[in-house]
């Protein structure tokens, strides 16, 4: 299954506490994703939260793009990314 | 004989039944290995409904060939009435459908349909049709089937799969417990524990081995069914030979004529419960049993059996070709197989089970091996059904083994229409130079007669292929004169065909409305001759002939309506390949969800043909490269391999446009210019406008080269005027042709007011790239004040509305239209239908009140206190 790597803008900074608010939240993400296949890997957040960097698994974009929508996320752009890691190459 | 561990299934069909009877029916797939007790658990649950519903029986039998909607015969015996009628009668498929589904739901009911892993093609359409309109109704409906013969080809298991997302439930019974295999057991002397390991709590195989009751372990449930058989006397063993081979189920009359001396045997064999009389009928305990007594036959025994059977039902004139074809192969009576099977052949086909059909002709030709015209026409009529079903290698072998046996007997009409298909069929698989070949070989045998029966057939596929590779004066000209011909012979099909061959040239040409009109008449005609292939024929080419010349207005009504008559006939072949048009028409009007949708539901169907999967594959490309999403090469690498096999305008234009573009929006410039050169001189030899307007626009944009110059029968194509400058007559053009995206790039060439207009169009569609490219050169040119980002109050909602669109909808709400909403947003009407075309594809919806109603729904819009 390709992984993506999802740009995300929050003009109002990103509202995902880090209490049981947030983890229903985050919960309610992941069960959502799963309806199309999609899995929710990991993030990264700009200190402003004004921005999100999102590695996902999903069978295509459309996948990714549905369940964003149905999450109430925005997307700026989806990119395919695969690992790359500095360590091991040789 | 006692339902063991069956209290909770017993529960599950009551809540069923009762969520029926209050108006909300379902379907139930009840699935388990021969043995396992399904039909022993239906019949205890309709036992203890008896009286309160009426309870209707239908069953697949085991022949290599079954009946066709056979089920559907037992069941209106049961009722009689218009299904009766129905069935009977020379109706339309879609009816009996509709009338058994009428007649099964008018009160609240259960429907019992046995081993539907021996179903019939028209049968399982029957339950597809059914079972999506199900949840409607104040029925049950139980389907039963052996999961173990159910793989992952059989025909069953796509229909287990469309019908899984109109909430289909399945239920399987599990294996015996111990305890319960004790209880059967009783006081026999055998061991529980070994029972189960042997049996693997099989119930059916438990009880054989409890009813035998020898000493030995029998190893496998046919030596179980044996052994309890081979305590019969030789008189009653006699009897249940002859019910084996007389099939699942026997009438009365039929087992006493074929053991006339022995008929008081028949007692004993009920007595020991290898038989049971049910219904009116003889029946094995199980089809296992049935099966084991038939595999223990001589051929000989068996031979003789068949034959009598066949006598003793044509003495009593029975009417199931299916049946008498079976036992007439059977017997070995080759004049017998011949005349029967071809029949059943036909009713199976008129009943619209190709596959079946193709089956019984089959099963004829292996009587029929001496070169003779008889096995020549079988050949034939073999052939046709195979294409119908989708087996066109099967199809292109037969045919081509009929070719050279109508050659033999120096029969040229018969060669010539026999050629003629063949090229059809195999253009259908994409060997178009081959069909070339084959249709001139063709056209030769008929050139001395062109006004007989065989020309008509010939003339009317030699225009259709011409149609199909775009050269459509030579078209046009073939069709008049092949209709001109069947019109003086009467042979209405070929008028059908070639008022369909004509009328797609014509829109394709550039005349719409007459192309429209000849095609509506095919439509109409063939209604007439009731015809549903042709009919659905009509509309495909509506639909994909108006698309290709971005009629999408059209295309979208025909699609719609094409889509919805394919849908309810369970005519796959069009119905995809239809939905694949209506994904790319979706594309061109900006509604990227509908049509990558539909495009992954058209890829992920393996029913879907080639040229289905070509054109899914476009769409998905083209939306993934106006998004800007990743995948895009993925898909249009697919279609180039898939089209460029067929090598042919149709498939190859959209396919090499598609890549330009995609490959332009990702800043190759030079390669959009190669990959659309690669088309150009084809588009442009067939004079086909928009594909050589599109490709040179392509290059124009990649390198700045018109390879050959603009031709002029392109001169009034949008794309012209985009590369001649006249780009504000272009994005009229592209507007009023509803295609807001070509009408925006155009308006990028404009003046700043125009660049500030396209790039709230590409904004409200998410096309990135175009979007980067336009404030890139907005901001170059000095503009300032523009967004870095996407706009701050995007995303602000559920749908990802943007406030002026949100205020654009309050208006909406109102009841307003676009020039009021406009005077009051101090925006132009256009404006307004640019954001009313962007709140639609945010929304999902089509029209204005779906819209609004959406817009409270997701909370964006308050419904505000009067």
């Amino acid at each position: 299954m390709p992984r993506y790597l999802i740009e995300r803008t929050f003009p109002d900074g990103l509202g995902l506490p880090a209490n049981a608010e947030g983890a229903k939240a985050a919960t309610n993400v992941i069960a959502t994703n799963a309806q199309e296949g999609v899995t929710w890997v990991h993030s990264y957040v700009t200190p402003d939260r004004k921005k999100t960097y999102c590695i996902y698994d999903g069978p295509s974009p459309e996948a990714i793009r549905s369940v964003a929508e149905r999450n109430g996320l925005p997307v700026d752009r989806i990119s395919e990314v695969r690992v790359l890691d500095p360590y091991f190459l040789y | 004989m006692k339902l063991l561990e069956r209290d909770e299934l017993l529960t599950s069909l009551q809540v069923l039944l009762r969520d029926a009877a209050a108006g909300q029916g379902s379907l139930l797939f009840l699935e388990g290995e021969a043995g396992i007790g399904k039909t022993s658990l239906l019949r205890a649950f309709a036992n203890s409904q008896q009286g309160q519903v009426p309870v209707y029986w239908g069953a697949c039998d085991a022949l290599h060939t079954p009946r066709p909607l056979g089920p559907l015969f037992d069941i209106a015996a049961q009722i009689k009435g218009e299904l009766q009628a129905a069935l009977h009668g020379n109706v339309e498929r879609v009816r009996v459908f509709s009338s058994f589904l009428a007649e099964i739901t008018r009160p609240p009911a259960l429907i019992v349909l046995e081993d539907l892993h021996w179903a019939d093609e028209a049968t399982l359409d029957c339950l597809r049709y059914v079972g999506r309109r199900i949840g409607r109704t104040h029925a049950l409906l139980v389907v039963s089937f052996r999961n173990d013969e159910v793989g992952p080809s059989h025909a069953l298991r796509l229909v287990l799969g469309d019908l899984a997302t109109s909430g289909a439930k399945r239920l399987s019974p599990q294996p015996l417990s111990l305890a319960a295999i004790r209880e059967l057991v009783g006081d026999c002397d055998v061991d529980p524990a070994e029972l189960q390991t042997k049996t693997s709590g099989n119930p059916f195989f438990v009880t054989e081995v409890v009813a035998a009751g020898g000493v030995r372990m029998p190893a496998t449930v046919r030596d179980a069914v044996l052994a309890r058989a081979g305590r019969l006397r030789p008189s009653a063993r006699a009897i249940l030979d002859a019910a084996a081979v007389a099939g699942p189920r026997i009438e009365p009359w039929l087992l006493q004529e074929l053991t006339a001396a022995e008929s008081g045997w028949i007692d004993e064999c009920l007595a020991t419960g290898v038989l049971c009389a049910q219904s009116g009928v003889f029946t094995f305990r199980h089809e296992l049993a049935r099966e084991a007594i038939l595999d223990a036959l001589t051929p000989t025994k068996a031979m003789s059996l068949h034959r009598m059977v066949l006598q003793a039902l044509q003495s009593h004139s029975s009417a199931d070709l299916a049946r008498l074809a079976h036992h007439a192969e059977g017997a070995s009576l080759e004049e017998a197989v011949l005349e029967l099977a071809p029949a059943a052949a036909r009713e199976a086909a008129a009943k619209g089970a190709h596959r079946q059909a193709a089956q019984q002709f089959a099963r004829a030709l292996k009587f029929a091996a001496t070169p003779t015209a008889r096995r020549a026409a079988l050949l034939d009529d073999y052939a046709s059904e195979c294409q119908l079903s989708g087996m066109v290698s099967d199809a292109i072998e037969a045919r081509r083994n009929a070719v050279r046996l109508w050659q033999d007997l120096g029969e040229r009409s018969r060669q010539a229409i026999s050629l003629a298909r063949l090229a059809h069929a195999l253009v259908v698989s994409g060997k178009n130079a081959e069909s070339e070949a084959t249709m001139r070989e063709a056209a030769s045998l008929v050139a001395a007669d062109l006004s007989g029966a065989a020309a008509v057939v010939v003339r009317r596929w030699a225009a259709h292929l011409r149609m199909l590779d775009r050269d459509v004066e030579e078209a046009i000209n073939e069709g008049e004169q092949a209709k001109a011909v069947a019109e003086a012979l009467d042979d209405r099909e070929s008028i059908v065909h070639c008022l369909n061959t004509i009328g797609s040239s014509l829109i394709i040409s550039g005349r719409v409305a007459e192309g429209c009109d000849h095609l509506e008449r095919s439509r109409a005609l063939a209604e007439e001759i009731r015809s549903d292939s042709w009919i659905a024929s009509a509309f495909v080419n509506l639909g994909s002939a108006c698309g290709e010349v971005y009629r999408f207005d059209l295309a979208d009504n025909y699609l719609r309506q094409g889509v919805e008559f394919c849908n309810d006939r369970d005519i796959d072949f069009a119905r995809l390949y239809q939905l694949s048009w209506q994904a790319l028409v979706w594309m061109y009007r900006g509604r990227y969800t509908e049509a990558s949708g539909t495009a992954h539901v058209v890829l992920a169907d393996r029913r879907s043909p080639v040229i289905a999967r070509i054109t899914a594959l476009i769409a998905l490309g083209r939306v993934r490269a106006r998004r800007g999403d990743p995948a895009v090469w993925e898909a249009l690498h697919e279609a180039q391999e898939l089209a460029g096999n067929t090598g042919t305008l149709q498939r190859v234009a959209l396919m090499q446009a598609a890549r330009a573009e995609a490959a332009w929006l990702e800043g190759r410039a030079a390669e959009a210019a190669s990959e659309a050169s690669a088309g150009v001189e084809l588009a442009v030899r067939k004079r086909h406008s928009w594909f050589a307007s599109e490709l040179l626009f392509w290059c124009w944009q990649g390198d700045g080269s018109l390879p050959g110059g603009m031709p002029d029968f392109c001169a009034q194509a949008p794309f012209a005027m985009e590369i001649s400058g006249r780009w504000q007559e272009a994005a009229a053009s592209w507007s009023a042709l509803q295609c807001p995206f070509e009408a925006a790039r155009a308006m990028m060439e404009g003046d700043e007011a125009a660049q500030r207009q396209a790039l709230t169009v590409f904004e409200a569609f998410g096309a990135r790239p175009m979007i980067e490219r336009m404030r890139y050169k907005l901001r170059s040119a000095g503009v300032r004040g523009l967004q870095r980002g996407p706009r701050e109050s995007t995303q602000t909602n559920l749908a990802g509305l943007t406030t002026k669109e949100v205020e654009v909808l309050g208006l909406l709400s109102q009841g307003l239209r676009n020039k009021e909403i406009g005077q009051r947003l101090h925006r132009s009407a256009r404006t307004v239908d640019h954001h009313l075309a962007a709140i639609f594809t945010k929304l999902d919806v089509s029209t204005r009140a779906e819209a609004v109603s959406a817009a409270y729904r997701l909370g964006i819009i308050a419904a505000k206190a009067p």
